[in-house]
Protein backbone atom coordinates (compact mmCIF):
# COMPACT_ATOMS: atom_id res chain seq x y z
CA UNK A 1 0.00 0.00 0.00
CA UNK A 2 3.18 1.89 0.19
CA UNK A 3 3.39 4.93 -2.20
CA UNK A 4 6.56 5.04 -2.89
CA UNK A 5 7.87 6.58 -6.10
CA UNK A 6 4.07 5.88 -7.33
CA UNK A 7 3.24 9.96 -8.05
CA UNK A 8 5.94 11.89 -9.81
CA UNK A 9 5.87 15.99 -10.61
CA UNK A 10 5.97 16.35 -14.19
CA UNK A 11 5.48 20.17 -14.58
CA UNK A 12 6.95 23.01 -12.99
CA UNK A 13 5.93 26.76 -13.66
CA UNK A 14 8.36 29.44 -11.96
CA UNK A 15 7.00 33.17 -13.12
CA UNK A 16 9.27 36.21 -12.67
CA UNK A 17 9.51 36.57 -8.92
CA UNK A 18 10.43 40.05 -7.27
CA UNK A 19 8.88 43.45 -8.02
CA UNK A 20 6.40 42.86 -10.57
CA UNK A 21 3.85 45.43 -10.25
CA UNK A 22 0.78 44.95 -12.53
CA UNK A 23 0.08 41.70 -11.99
CA UNK A 24 -2.74 40.09 -9.35
CA UNK A 25 -2.26 37.30 -7.21
CA UNK A 26 -4.79 35.10 -9.45
CA UNK A 27 -2.57 36.37 -12.96
CA UNK A 28 0.57 34.85 -11.69
CA UNK A 29 -1.50 32.05 -11.01
CA UNK A 30 -2.78 31.76 -14.16
CA UNK A 31 1.19 32.31 -15.72
CA UNK A 32 2.98 29.60 -13.24
CA UNK A 33 -0.46 26.85 -13.92
CA UNK A 34 -0.29 27.66 -17.73
CA UNK A 35 4.01 27.32 -17.66
CA UNK A 36 3.91 24.25 -15.52
CA UNK A 37 1.15 22.35 -18.21
CA UNK A 38 3.71 23.48 -21.09
CA UNK A 39 6.49 22.31 -18.89
CA UNK A 40 4.61 18.75 -18.92
CA UNK A 41 4.52 18.65 -22.29
CA UNK A 42 0.76 18.17 -21.55
CA UNK A 43 -2.32 19.99 -22.65
CA UNK A 44 -4.72 22.16 -20.63
CA UNK A 45 -7.72 19.54 -21.09
CA UNK A 46 -5.19 17.29 -19.53
CA UNK A 47 -5.44 19.01 -16.24
CA UNK A 48 -8.59 17.84 -14.17
CA UNK A 49 -7.68 18.44 -10.33
CA UNK A 50 -6.38 21.75 -9.43
CA UNK A 51 -5.14 23.14 -5.83
CA UNK A 52 -4.47 26.70 -4.92
CA UNK A 53 -2.73 28.36 -1.68
CA UNK A 54 -5.35 30.15 -0.50
CA UNK A 55 -3.74 33.99 0.50
CA UNK A 56 -4.36 35.70 4.07
CA UNK A 57 -6.15 38.67 2.51
CA UNK A 58 -7.42 38.49 -0.96
CA UNK A 59 -9.72 35.89 -2.31
CA UNK A 60 -11.26 34.23 -5.49
CA UNK A 61 -8.00 31.95 -6.66
CA UNK A 62 -10.74 29.50 -7.23
CA UNK A 63 -11.44 31.73 -10.65
CA UNK A 64 -7.99 30.88 -11.83
CA UNK A 65 -9.60 26.80 -13.83
CA UNK A 66 -11.66 29.42 -16.08
CA UNK A 67 -9.06 32.47 -16.29
CA UNK A 68 -6.41 29.92 -17.21
CA UNK A 69 -8.99 26.85 -19.38
CA UNK A 70 -8.43 23.92 -17.47
CA UNK A 71 -11.64 21.37 -16.65
CA UNK A 72 -11.05 20.48 -13.18
CA UNK A 73 -13.06 18.53 -11.19
CA UNK A 74 -12.12 19.81 -7.95
CA UNK A 75 -10.92 23.14 -7.09
CA UNK A 76 -9.71 23.17 -3.55
CA UNK A 77 -8.35 25.67 -1.17
CA UNK A 78 -5.88 24.80 0.92
CA UNK A 79 -3.79 27.34 3.49
CA UNK A 80 -0.97 25.92 6.05
CA UNK A 81 1.20 28.84 5.26
CA UNK A 82 4.94 27.70 3.98
CA UNK A 83 3.66 23.94 4.63
CA UNK A 84 0.81 24.37 1.70
CA UNK A 85 3.33 22.79 -1.27
CA UNK A 86 4.00 20.03 0.14
CA UNK A 87 0.86 19.25 1.90
CA UNK A 88 -1.51 19.88 -1.05
CA UNK A 89 0.95 17.52 -3.09
CA UNK A 90 -0.42 14.34 -0.51
CA UNK A 91 -3.96 15.73 -1.16
CA UNK A 92 -3.01 15.63 -4.64
CA UNK A 93 -2.00 12.10 -4.41
CA UNK A 94 -4.55 10.88 -2.44
CA UNK A 95 -7.43 12.48 -5.10
CA UNK A 96 -5.58 10.58 -8.22
CA UNK A 97 -5.21 7.66 -6.02
CA UNK A 98 -8.90 8.10 -4.85
CA UNK A 99 -9.78 8.00 -8.90
CA UNK A 100 -10.71 11.88 -8.61
CA UNK A 101 -8.32 13.06 -11.39
CA UNK A 102 -5.24 12.19 -13.32
CA UNK A 103 -3.40 15.51 -13.54
CA UNK A 104 -3.54 17.69 -10.67
CA UNK A 105 -1.88 21.09 -11.08
CA UNK A 106 -1.18 23.00 -7.46
CA UNK A 107 -0.37 26.63 -7.43
CA UNK A 108 0.82 29.54 -5.49
CA UNK A 109 0.46 33.55 -6.22
CA UNK A 110 1.07 36.51 -4.66
CA UNK A 111 1.70 40.05 -5.26
CA UNK A 112 2.50 41.28 -1.66
CA UNK A 113 5.67 43.32 -2.63
CA UNK A 114 3.28 45.53 -5.22
CA UNK A 115 0.64 45.51 -2.48
CA UNK A 116 3.43 46.76 0.20
CA UNK A 117 2.06 44.14 2.59
CA UNK A 118 3.24 44.72 6.07
CA UNK A 119 2.48 40.67 7.30
CA UNK A 120 1.23 40.27 10.87
CA UNK A 121 -0.21 44.14 10.80
CA UNK A 122 -3.89 43.95 11.08
CA UNK A 123 -7.09 46.56 10.59
CA UNK A 124 -6.77 49.40 13.02
CA UNK A 125 -9.82 48.89 14.84
CA UNK A 126 -9.96 44.70 14.69
CA UNK A 127 -10.19 42.75 17.41
CA UNK A 128 -7.63 40.54 18.72
CA UNK A 129 -6.57 38.75 21.38
CA UNK A 130 -2.40 38.35 20.08
CA UNK A 131 -2.32 42.09 19.21
CA UNK A 132 -4.24 42.67 22.72
CA UNK A 133 -0.54 42.34 23.77
CA UNK A 134 0.88 44.18 21.04
CA UNK A 135 1.72 40.51 19.51
CA UNK A 136 1.71 40.91 15.24
CA UNK A 137 2.78 37.96 12.93
CA UNK A 138 4.91 35.67 12.29
CA UNK A 139 8.19 37.36 12.69
CA UNK A 140 7.28 38.03 16.26
CA UNK A 141 6.06 34.36 16.72
CA UNK A 142 9.52 33.31 15.41
CA UNK A 143 11.28 35.44 17.68
CA UNK A 144 9.67 33.61 20.73
CA UNK A 145 11.49 30.98 19.39
CA UNK A 146 14.81 32.11 18.71
CA UNK A 147 15.00 33.94 21.90
CA UNK A 148 14.55 30.69 24.10
CA UNK A 149 17.08 29.21 21.74
CA UNK A 150 19.59 31.59 22.63
CA UNK A 151 18.77 31.92 26.13
CA UNK A 152 19.18 27.77 26.33
CA UNK A 153 21.99 27.03 24.11
CA UNK A 154 24.07 29.75 23.64
CA UNK A 155 22.62 30.88 19.92
CA UNK A 156 24.11 34.11 18.43
CA UNK A 157 22.55 36.26 16.44
CA UNK A 158 25.30 35.94 14.37
CA UNK A 159 25.20 32.15 14.30
CA UNK A 160 21.67 32.86 12.67
CA UNK A 161 23.50 35.36 10.47
CA UNK A 162 25.61 32.67 9.12
CA UNK A 163 22.04 31.18 7.74
CA UNK A 164 21.12 34.39 5.87
CA UNK A 165 24.98 34.42 4.56
CA UNK A 166 24.60 30.76 3.25
CA UNK A 167 21.24 31.65 1.57
CA UNK A 168 22.75 35.16 -0.31
CA UNK A 169 25.95 33.28 -1.32
CA UNK A 170 23.98 31.12 -3.26
CA UNK A 171 21.40 33.55 -4.57
CA UNK A 172 24.05 35.65 -5.61
CA UNK A 173 25.65 33.06 -7.88
CA UNK A 174 21.91 32.62 -9.34
CA UNK A 175 21.15 35.41 -11.57
CA UNK A 176 17.04 35.28 -11.17
CA UNK A 177 17.43 35.19 -7.50
CA UNK A 178 15.53 38.49 -6.40
CA UNK A 179 19.11 39.11 -4.01
CA UNK A 180 21.61 38.47 -7.28
CA UNK A 181 24.31 41.06 -7.14
CA UNK A 182 23.80 41.97 -3.35
CA UNK A 183 26.12 40.54 -1.54
CA UNK A 184 25.81 40.06 2.63
CA UNK A 185 28.18 39.22 4.93
CA UNK A 186 28.09 38.66 8.53
CA UNK A 187 28.54 42.25 9.53
CA UNK A 188 25.89 43.55 6.91
CA UNK A 189 23.78 40.95 8.88
CA UNK A 190 24.60 42.56 12.44
CA UNK A 191 23.98 45.97 11.07
CA UNK A 192 20.75 45.54 9.56
CA UNK A 193 17.74 46.68 11.71
CA UNK A 194 16.25 45.14 14.64
CA UNK A 195 12.59 43.95 13.43
CA UNK A 196 11.56 41.71 16.53
CA UNK A 197 14.63 41.13 18.19
CA UNK A 198 16.26 38.89 18.20
CA UNK A 199 15.58 38.55 14.74
CA UNK A 200 16.99 41.74 12.10
CA UNK A 201 15.98 42.60 9.03
CA UNK A 202 18.36 40.04 7.30
CA UNK A 203 17.03 37.35 9.16
CA UNK A 204 13.61 37.78 7.93
CA UNK A 205 12.33 36.16 4.58
CA UNK A 206 12.01 38.57 1.13
CA UNK A 207 8.33 39.65 0.18
CA UNK A 208 7.60 39.01 -3.35
CA UNK A 209 5.13 38.89 -6.56
CA UNK A 210 4.80 35.87 -8.06
CA UNK A 211 3.42 32.76 -8.83
CA UNK A 212 4.94 28.86 -8.71
CA UNK A 213 3.01 25.84 -10.27
CA UNK A 214 3.19 22.09 -10.57
CA UNK A 215 1.74 19.72 -12.03
CA UNK A 216 1.19 16.02 -10.50
CA UNK A 217 0.42 12.72 -11.39
CA UNK A 218 1.15 8.87 -11.42
CA UNK A 219 4.69 7.39 -12.27
CA UNK A 220 3.43 5.47 -14.88
CA UNK A 221 1.33 8.23 -16.56
CA UNK A 222 5.01 10.23 -16.02
CA UNK A 223 6.94 7.99 -17.92
CA UNK A 224 5.09 8.27 -20.78
CA UNK A 225 5.90 11.85 -21.13
CA UNK A 226 8.71 13.98 -22.26
CA UNK A 227 10.56 14.57 -19.56
CA UNK A 228 11.85 12.61 -16.84
CA UNK A 229 9.77 12.30 -14.01
CA UNK A 230 10.60 13.65 -10.37
CA UNK A 231 9.09 11.22 -8.11
CA UNK A 232 7.71 11.66 -4.89
CA UNK A 233 9.69 9.21 -3.01
CA UNK A 234 8.48 9.80 0.77
CA UNK A 235 5.80 12.16 1.98
CA UNK A 236 5.02 13.05 5.57
CA UNK A 237 3.36 15.64 8.08
CA UNK A 238 3.47 16.84 11.91
CA UNK A 239 2.24 19.59 13.53
CA UNK A 240 3.40 21.34 16.32
CA UNK A 241 0.53 21.16 18.65
CA UNK A 242 1.88 17.73 19.41
CA UNK A 243 5.21 19.83 20.80
CA UNK A 244 2.19 22.14 22.69
CA UNK A 245 1.27 18.87 25.04
CA UNK A 246 4.94 19.27 26.54
CA UNK A 247 5.41 22.99 26.35
CA UNK A 248 7.97 22.43 24.09
CA UNK A 249 6.25 24.34 21.05
CA UNK A 250 8.68 27.29 21.17
CA UNK A 251 11.95 24.68 21.30
CA UNK A 252 11.27 22.46 18.75
CA UNK A 253 9.34 21.91 15.23
CA UNK A 254 7.84 18.47 15.47
CA UNK A 255 9.55 17.56 12.86
CA UNK A 256 10.30 14.27 13.95
CA UNK A 257 6.44 13.06 13.05
CA UNK A 258 6.66 14.17 9.92
CA UNK A 259 10.29 13.07 8.99
CA UNK A 260 9.50 9.34 10.17
CA UNK A 261 6.67 9.02 7.42
CA UNK A 262 8.82 10.53 4.62
CA UNK A 263 11.59 8.81 4.86
CA UNK A 264 9.98 5.56 5.82
CA UNK A 265 8.24 5.62 2.67
CA UNK A 266 11.23 6.47 0.70
CA UNK A 267 13.27 4.03 2.06
CA UNK A 268 16.12 6.22 3.20
CA UNK A 269 18.00 7.72 5.72
CA UNK A 270 19.79 11.22 6.59
CA UNK A 271 22.70 10.34 4.77
CA UNK A 272 21.00 9.40 1.63
CA UNK A 273 20.34 13.65 1.29
CA UNK A 274 21.95 14.93 -1.49
CA UNK A 275 20.65 18.43 -1.07
CA UNK A 276 18.04 19.81 1.41
CA UNK A 277 15.22 22.77 0.56
CA UNK A 278 14.52 23.49 4.13
CA UNK A 279 11.70 25.91 4.17
CA UNK A 280 12.98 29.17 5.57
CA UNK A 281 10.30 31.83 6.48
CA UNK A 282 13.41 33.34 9.26
CA UNK A 283 17.05 31.92 10.05
CA UNK A 284 15.85 30.73 13.08
CA UNK A 285 13.26 27.91 11.30
CA UNK A 286 16.24 26.74 9.58
CA UNK A 287 18.25 26.08 12.61
CA UNK A 288 15.33 24.19 14.59
CA UNK A 289 14.79 22.47 11.22
CA UNK A 290 18.55 21.41 11.17
CA UNK A 291 18.19 20.12 14.32
CA UNK A 292 14.90 18.15 13.99
CA UNK A 293 16.14 16.39 10.87
CA UNK A 294 19.08 15.27 12.88
CA UNK A 295 21.81 16.92 10.49
CA UNK A 296 23.05 18.42 13.70
CA UNK A 297 22.30 17.62 17.52
CA UNK A 298 19.36 19.67 19.19
CA UNK A 299 20.88 22.81 20.87
CA UNK A 300 24.03 23.05 18.78
CA UNK A 301 22.56 24.64 15.36
CA UNK A 302 24.50 27.57 16.10
CA UNK A 303 27.83 26.10 15.70
CA UNK A 304 26.91 23.72 12.64
CA UNK A 305 25.78 26.61 10.55
CA UNK A 306 28.89 29.02 11.82
CA UNK A 307 31.68 26.22 10.80
CA UNK A 308 29.93 26.25 7.53
CA UNK A 309 28.05 22.97 7.23
CA UNK A 310 25.46 24.10 5.18
CA UNK A 311 27.10 25.75 2.44
CA UNK A 312 27.63 24.46 -0.92
CA UNK A 313 30.48 21.95 -0.85
CA UNK A 314 29.42 21.06 2.50
CA UNK A 315 27.94 18.19 5.10
CA UNK A 316 24.47 19.32 3.47
CA UNK A 317 24.09 22.00 0.83
CA UNK A 318 20.78 23.93 1.99
CA UNK A 319 18.72 26.29 -0.03
CA UNK A 320 20.74 26.49 -3.17
CA UNK A 321 19.00 28.74 -4.26
CA UNK A 322 18.90 31.10 -2.32
CA UNK A 323 15.54 30.39 -0.55
CA UNK A 324 12.91 32.76 1.01
CA UNK A 325 15.59 34.52 2.57
CA UNK A 326 17.22 35.17 -0.68
CA UNK A 327 16.11 33.89 -3.69
CA UNK A 328 12.13 34.81 -3.44
CA UNK A 329 9.22 34.37 -1.05
CA UNK A 330 7.20 32.00 -3.14
CA UNK A 331 6.30 30.33 0.64
CA UNK A 332 6.78 26.47 0.48
CA UNK A 333 7.01 26.14 -3.10
CA UNK A 334 10.51 27.87 -3.04
CA UNK A 335 12.28 24.64 -1.71
CA UNK A 336 9.97 22.71 -3.76
CA UNK A 337 10.59 24.35 -7.27
CA UNK A 338 14.78 24.49 -6.65
CA UNK A 339 14.73 21.19 -5.24
CA UNK A 340 13.23 19.94 -8.96
CA UNK A 341 15.50 22.23 -10.28
CA UNK A 342 18.54 20.65 -8.62
CA UNK A 343 17.36 16.86 -9.24
CA UNK A 344 17.03 17.99 -13.26
CA UNK A 345 20.73 19.19 -13.08
CA UNK A 346 18.97 22.88 -13.90
CA UNK A 347 20.39 24.92 -10.48
CA UNK A 348 23.36 26.73 -12.92
CA UNK A 349 26.13 27.81 -10.61
CA UNK A 350 25.14 26.24 -7.89
CA UNK A 351 23.96 22.90 -9.13
CA UNK A 352 24.60 20.11 -6.37
CA UNK A 353 26.80 17.29 -8.03
CA UNK A 354 25.29 14.38 -8.70
CA UNK A 355 22.12 15.36 -6.82
CA UNK A 356 19.87 12.67 -6.83
CA UNK A 357 17.77 12.54 -3.37
CA UNK A 358 16.44 15.70 -2.33
CA UNK A 359 15.00 16.76 1.16
CA UNK A 360 12.04 19.15 0.82
CA UNK A 361 10.15 20.94 4.02
CA UNK A 362 7.16 23.33 4.86
CA UNK A 363 6.58 25.19 7.60
CA UNK A 364 3.67 27.60 8.40
CA UNK A 365 0.11 27.63 8.90
CA UNK A 366 -1.93 29.41 11.71
CA UNK A 367 0.76 29.93 14.52
CA UNK A 368 -2.26 31.44 17.01
CA UNK A 369 0.89 32.95 18.35
CA UNK A 370 2.07 29.59 19.54
CA UNK A 371 4.34 28.42 17.12
CA UNK A 372 1.30 26.08 16.15
CA UNK A 373 2.42 25.47 13.06
CA UNK A 374 2.53 22.67 10.65
CA UNK A 375 5.30 20.83 9.12
CA UNK A 376 5.54 18.91 5.91
CA UNK A 377 8.34 16.77 4.42
CA UNK A 378 8.57 15.24 0.67
CA UNK A 379 11.51 13.13 -0.55
CA UNK A 380 11.85 13.57 -3.83
CA UNK A 381 14.04 11.47 -6.27
CA UNK A 382 15.74 12.22 -9.84
CA UNK A 383 13.94 9.89 -12.60
CA UNK B 1 -11.49 62.18 31.41
CA UNK B 2 -9.98 59.11 30.56
CA UNK B 3 -8.37 58.94 27.29
CA UNK B 4 -9.77 56.76 24.53
CA UNK B 5 -7.93 53.41 24.46
CA UNK B 6 -6.76 53.20 21.10
CA UNK B 7 -4.70 48.99 20.84
CA UNK B 8 -6.71 46.13 20.03
CA UNK B 9 -9.34 44.15 22.34
CA UNK B 10 -9.29 40.79 23.18
CA UNK B 11 -11.57 38.60 20.47
CA UNK B 12 -13.44 37.55 23.98
CA UNK B 13 -14.81 33.96 22.54
CA UNK B 14 -17.90 32.60 24.58
CA UNK B 15 -15.66 30.02 25.63
CA UNK B 16 -13.67 32.59 27.04
CA UNK B 17 -15.59 34.35 28.97
CA UNK B 18 -15.13 33.25 32.66
CA UNK B 19 -11.33 34.32 31.71
CA UNK B 20 -12.32 38.21 31.32
CA UNK B 21 -14.66 38.27 33.89
CA UNK B 22 -12.49 37.18 36.17
CA UNK B 23 -9.95 39.38 35.14
CA UNK B 24 -12.35 42.13 35.60
CA UNK B 25 -12.30 41.29 39.07
CA UNK B 26 -8.62 41.06 39.03
CA UNK B 27 -8.36 37.18 39.69
CA UNK B 28 -6.32 34.92 37.12
CA UNK B 29 -8.70 31.89 36.49
CA UNK B 30 -7.60 29.02 34.04
CA UNK B 31 -9.75 25.48 33.45
CA UNK B 32 -8.75 22.85 35.52
CA UNK B 33 -9.50 18.72 34.91
CA UNK B 34 -11.04 17.95 38.50
CA UNK B 35 -10.03 13.91 37.07
CA UNK B 36 -6.63 14.47 37.20
CA UNK B 37 -6.04 18.22 38.11
CA UNK B 38 -4.17 19.31 35.34
CA UNK B 39 -4.87 23.00 34.53
CA UNK B 40 -5.58 24.20 30.69
CA UNK B 41 -5.48 27.76 29.08
CA UNK B 42 -7.25 28.99 27.27
CA UNK B 43 -10.03 25.86 27.76
CA UNK B 44 -9.79 23.09 25.83
CA UNK B 45 -10.61 19.41 27.12
CA UNK B 46 -8.03 17.67 28.88
CA UNK B 47 -6.03 15.77 27.10
CA UNK B 48 -5.19 12.90 29.84
CA UNK B 49 -8.75 11.97 30.86
CA UNK B 50 -11.43 9.98 28.87
CA UNK B 51 -14.00 11.37 31.61
CA UNK B 52 -12.74 14.65 32.05
CA UNK B 53 -14.27 17.33 34.38
CA UNK B 54 -13.38 20.85 33.25
CA UNK B 55 -14.05 23.86 35.74
CA UNK B 56 -12.56 27.36 36.06
CA UNK B 57 -10.36 27.72 39.04
CA UNK B 58 -8.58 30.97 40.62
CA UNK B 59 -4.75 30.50 39.85
CA UNK B 60 -2.04 31.96 42.08
CA UNK B 61 -1.08 34.60 39.34
CA UNK B 62 2.87 33.47 39.69
CA UNK B 63 4.80 31.82 36.77
CA UNK B 64 8.17 32.78 35.04
CA UNK B 65 9.45 34.16 31.86
CA UNK B 66 9.47 31.06 29.48
CA UNK B 67 10.15 33.56 26.41
CA UNK B 68 9.94 36.83 25.09
CA UNK B 69 10.41 39.09 22.00
CA UNK B 70 11.17 42.94 21.87
CA UNK B 71 9.34 44.99 19.22
CA UNK B 72 11.28 47.46 17.33
CA UNK B 73 9.13 47.59 14.06
CA UNK B 74 5.26 49.24 14.59
CA UNK B 75 2.54 46.87 13.29
CA UNK B 76 0.16 49.45 14.95
CA UNK B 77 -0.34 52.54 15.76
CA UNK B 78 -0.98 52.65 18.70
CA UNK B 79 1.59 50.90 20.06
CA UNK B 80 4.32 53.57 18.50
CA UNK B 81 5.02 55.08 22.50
CA UNK B 82 5.69 51.88 23.51
CA UNK B 83 8.75 51.31 20.81
CA UNK B 84 10.61 49.09 21.83
CA UNK B 85 8.14 47.00 23.70
CA UNK B 86 7.80 43.14 25.00
CA UNK B 87 5.48 40.71 24.17
CA UNK B 88 6.13 37.32 25.98
CA UNK B 89 5.22 33.77 27.27
CA UNK B 90 4.57 33.48 30.37
CA UNK B 91 4.75 30.11 32.36
CA UNK B 92 2.03 29.85 35.11
CA UNK B 93 2.94 27.80 38.09
CA UNK B 94 0.05 26.11 37.98
CA UNK B 95 0.96 24.93 33.91
CA UNK B 96 0.00 26.89 31.26
CA UNK B 97 2.08 29.33 28.86
CA UNK B 98 0.25 32.49 28.55
CA UNK B 99 1.13 35.40 25.69
CA UNK B 100 1.22 38.72 28.21
CA UNK B 101 3.42 41.39 28.13
CA UNK B 102 6.04 42.25 30.89
CA UNK B 103 5.78 45.42 33.17
CA UNK B 104 7.55 47.55 35.54
CA UNK B 105 10.92 46.03 33.80
CA UNK B 106 12.84 47.05 31.50
CA UNK B 107 13.63 44.86 28.29
CA UNK B 108 17.19 44.76 29.02
CA UNK B 109 16.62 42.74 32.22
CA UNK B 110 14.09 40.28 30.81
CA UNK B 111 15.67 36.81 31.55
CA UNK B 112 14.39 33.46 31.04
CA UNK B 113 13.36 31.54 34.29
CA UNK B 114 12.77 34.62 35.99
CA UNK B 115 9.77 34.91 38.54
CA UNK B 116 6.89 36.93 37.34
CA UNK B 117 3.19 37.69 39.38
CA UNK B 118 0.06 38.82 37.37
CA UNK B 119 -0.76 42.87 37.27
CA UNK B 120 -3.96 43.88 35.88
CA UNK B 121 -4.68 46.62 33.48
CA UNK B 122 -8.09 48.35 33.15
CA UNK B 123 -7.60 49.05 30.20
CA UNK B 124 -11.81 50.25 29.24
CA UNK B 125 -14.84 49.64 31.34
CA UNK B 126 -15.38 46.52 30.14
CA UNK B 127 -11.88 44.98 29.34
CA UNK B 128 -8.94 44.33 31.93
CA UNK B 129 -6.06 43.06 30.95
CA UNK B 130 -3.70 40.23 32.68
CA UNK B 131 -0.05 41.43 32.33
CA UNK B 132 3.03 40.35 34.70
CA UNK B 133 6.07 42.20 36.46
CA UNK B 134 9.13 40.93 38.26
CA UNK B 135 8.52 39.23 41.65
Amino acid sequence: MSLHDKYSIVGLGVTPQGKVPGVSANGFRVQAIDMAIKDAGLRRQDVDGYIWQSDYVEGGGGRVPWQVGISPRFIWSFQTGGATAVSAMAAAMGAIEAGLANYVAVVFGDNAASKRRLVGAIGESARSTTAAFGMFGPAAEHALAATRHMQLYGTTSRQLGAIAVAARENANKRPNAMMHGKPMTIEDHQNSRMVVEPLRLFDCCLVTDGGIAYVITTSERANALKRAPIYVSGIGTGHNVNEAYTKSQFTRLDVTSSKERAFQMAGIELKDVDVAELYDCFTITVLLQLEGYGFCNEGEGGPFVEAGSIGLDSKIPVNTGGGNLSWAYGQGFTPLAEAIRQLRGEGGATQVKNAEIALVSGHGGTGSGNMHFSHATAILRRG
Amino acid sequence: MVEEYKKPLPEMDEELQSFWDACKTHELRVQQCHTCGTCYYPSSICSNCDDPKMEWVKVSGKGKLHTYTIFHQLYHPAFKDDIPYNAAIIELDEGPLLLSNVVQCKNEDLKLGMPLEVTFEDVTEDVTLPKFKPV
